[in-house]
């Protein structure tokens, strides 16, 4: 494991240039503006950890920022389990910037976030995933410093899984778990901006941990990812998620995810 | 009657026309385009701007205004703000005729209350760059440096205080400006 998050972060240092707070996995503690929707269509190609199949999951999600420090994100779940692409479940997440010191160039923020998930998936794994596969519900808070254009991000949040009429959670003694997240962004091109139309290309790794407090079980994964921004409002990212230590039973681990965002500015009034 | 007489006059003696034509303000808590173009979006639905020219390595807009057009600075901030972000600098650009202004003077430039900062006494006639203090258009350094350039405790709320006497009424908003 060590081997392996040197060669990311030599990798990440050699990429090294500008950067951004766009994360592929966690929330930075900044909203989408006021007035504004963005639309993501998130596809997971997960390889399932119990067999050598892969799994498909593709979330359409809706983010709406209703006032400067209060944003709302709606995500559906849907998924190739049983055959076809089936809606499996929905997210509701909630997060408001509760701090912004800015100056220019550079800013520290901070935010309080909350999100609820019901899914019908079967339960056969201890990991809490409430992005796509278990009901519960999830608070926490986001710290993130951006000094030019490298964003360093940090998470900490508490989940409870629950229990649904359809879907129970089998594992008595692990309802509770903490999340944890340490995430960078730096902006590798351009160098200097001369329009909106410039492709913007940024690096990303997200370190995503897991500690189930109940069995004492956690993991670590890491998400590189490469993103590329289209005329300042759309965004492709393409990563790949990969374990790091892991002594908990989970779905699935590793797998592809490619993301494809779009920012409508003044959307309302 | 005497003294009302004074007042009226001194209140037609601070009361000014003047036309803001420009502004360059400049943001701060970002450096991507998509964060600066949120900026120039929000900025854009004011109805008095004419045009925005972005520079997105600074961060800054030059805006222009329409002919005639009536400004409320405030709503210059808030647009920053609803974009997620921080004015750290505005300057506005005036024509302005004959106004006698002086270290702390209050003046009403077509009805609206600015307190000149750390000023020398002159008269300001033709184009002129205001810059406003007041906290949230400084950065946090910055409003500390000019809130120690005036004893007037207005500077602090950016409402007429006591200490703005007779010029207005309390709870009116004035914008400190420096020159």
């Amino acid at each position: 494991m060590i081997n392996k998050i040197k060669y990311i972060i030599v990798l990440f240092v050699c990429i090294n240039s500008n950067a951004q707070e766009l994360f592929l996995v966690t929330e930075p503690a900044s909203n989408i503006p006021a007035k504004t929707l963005n639309v993501r269509l998130t596809n997971y190609l997960m390889n399932v950890d119990s067999s050598n199949q892969k799994s498909y999951h593709l979330m359409p999600e809706l983010s709406i920022g209703i006032k400067k420090d209060l944003m709302l994100k709606l995500s559906l779940v849907t998924s190739n389990r049983v055959g076809g692409l089936d809606v499996e479940g929905y997210n509701i997440y909630a997060k408001y910037r509760f701090l912004s010191n800015d100056e220019v160039h550079r800013h520290f923020r901070m935010a309080a976030y909350g999100r609820f998930t019901k899914n019908v998936s079967p339960i056969h794994m201890q990991e809490h995933n409430l992005m796509m596969h278990n009901s519960g519900y999830e608070i926490g808070t986001v710290a993130t410093q951006l000094f030019h254009k490298t964003a360093v991000s940090a998470n900490l949040s508490y989940q409870r899984a629950i229990n649904t009429n359809k879907v129970k959670f089998i594992y008595p003694n692990a309802f509770n778990s903490i999340n944890y997240a340490l995430s960078f962004g730096q902006l590798i091109a351009p160098k200097n901006y001369k329009s909106y139309k410039q492709a913007n290309l940024n690096a990303m790794v997200e370190f995503l941990g897991q500690y189930n407090t109940g069995i004492k079980k956690g993991f670590i994964d890491v998400v590189p990812t490469i993103q590329i921004v289209v005329n300042s409002v759309a965004c492709f990212d393409i990563a790949y998620r990969t374990n790091l230590q892991n002594n908990l039973i989970r779905s699935y681990s590793s797998g592809f995810i490619l993301k494809l965002e779009y920012y409508f500015f003044n959307a309302f009034k | 009657m005497k003294i009302l007489l004074i007042s009226m006059l001194l209140v037609v003696a601070s009361t000014a026309n003047a036309q803001f034509t420009k502004a360059t303000l400049q943001a701060s808590g970002l450096t991507c385009s998509m964060c600066n173009k949120a900026i120039h979006k929000a900025l854009a639905t004011l109805d008095v701007v004419k045009t925005i020219t972005p520079d997105l390595n600074t961060n800054s807009f030059e805006i222009e205004f329409k002919d005639s057009a009536t400004i409320y600075i405030d709503a210059i901030k808030l647009k920053v703000e609803q974009a997620g972000f921080t004015v750290s600098s505005l300057q506005l650009l005036a024509n302005l005729s004959n106004i006698s202004v002086d270290k702390d003077s209050h003046i009403m430039v077509d009805s609206v209350n600015y307190h000149f900062v750390n000023v020398n006494k002159q008269i300001l006639n033709g184009a002129v760059m205001l810059k406003i203090i007041d906290k949230g258009f400084v950065t946090a350094k910055e409003f500390k440096k000019y809130s120690k350039q005036t004893n007037m405790n207005c500077i602090k709320s950016g409402y007429m205080e006591a200490c703005c006497k007779k010029d207005a009424a309390a709870q009116t908003r004035i914008y400190h400006v420096t020159i």
